[in-house]
């Protein structure tokens, strides 16, 4: 199939370019941060660059989780360098910030697998 | 004595009126004329007859009212009673909305003498016939530079934007 562009039938054209000039003084404005660099992969670093003497306060929007585009963090109640086994009790220990969990010795097993996360 | 200089004169009239007529040809036996024709074609056409500048935006981020560029304009010369139109965009009639500049990332809109992104029924006239490219860009825009330091958008891929004539 002919693929065509229905450009209106002209005797001629001409063309002439000229260029827009922008200068931006005060990027962001007064009282707002900019981004160095932003990634929509997880686990990116985002660095976030801000005029002096501003306080900065990262949070997610009203009503919504820090989750999304940017990956998030999950805060989980977990034993450090515990590595948890099926066979182990519901254990509510230790405090720390992590996005994964290792499950170990869980073969032969048939049930599911289940994990609460309260947050 | 006067009479003698009288005819003295006579003759060298007589002499030089002879001489002329020998040198100038003039006393043809006949002649001929001949006509034709100068034929001409001429395809109608328009050009830029004067290049156009630039516009130029100076923005603050967030700033509270919109900023309106410092325009140019372009000149346009057509053959008489040529119609032709004007566009910023690929063609007249095509779509045509705020452009996005790609190193700032500010929204502008361009005009056409103040109308639109068209300029349509235009007729030349065989001078230069000038348009007005004017910009606008919204307020409480934040925009981005590489850095906390005012920027310009000179190594933007789509700083350069295009008229198009069409006839």
């Amino acid at each position: 199939m002919l693929l065509t562009w229905a450009i209106p039938a002209f005797a001629g054209m001409a063309q002439a370019s000229f260029a827009v000039n922008i200068n931006l003084s005060n990027p962001g404005g007064p009282g707002y941060c900019i981004n160095q660099t932003l990634s929509q992969s997880t686990n990116a670093i985002v660095n976030v660059v801000c005029s002096t003497n501003q306080f900065v306060s990262i949070e997610p929007q009203p009503g919504k989780p820090f989750l999304g585009t940017h990956g998030g963090a999950y805060h989980f109640v977990l034993a450090p360098r515990k590595m948890l086994s099926p066979d182990d009790p519901l254990w509510y220990i230790g405090v720390g910030t992590i996005t994964t969990m290792r499950v170990i010795h869980d073969e032969g097993r048939e049930d599911m697998l289940e994990m609460l996360v309260s947050f | 004595m006067k009479r003698f200089q009288m005819k003295k004169l006579a003759v060298s009239t007589i002499v030089a009126a002879t001489m002329f007529a020998a040198t100038s040809g003039a006393q043809a036996a006949g002649s001929a004329t001949a006509n034709f024709n100068v034929n001409i074609n001429l395809t109608p056409a328009c050009g830029v007859s004067t290049a156009a500048g630039s516009v130029d935006f100076v923005y603050s981020g967030m700033q509270t009212s919109p900023a309106t560029a410092t325009g140019t304009t372009i000149g346009i010369k057509c053959t008489t009673n040529l119609p032709y139109s004007v566009s910023l965009a690929t063609a007249p009639g095509y779509g045509y909305g705020p452009i996005t500049d790609q190193a700032t990332g500010l929204d502008y809109t361009l005009t056409l003498n103040g109308t639109g992104a068209d300029l349509t029924g235009q007729t030349g006239n065989g001078a230069e016939q000038v348009v007005n490219i004017d910009g606008s860009m919204a307020a409480d825009q934040a925009g981005t530079c590489p850095t906390a330091a005012a920027c310009d958008n000179l190594t933007s891929t789509n700083r350069q934007q295009t008229l198009t004539i069409a006839y």
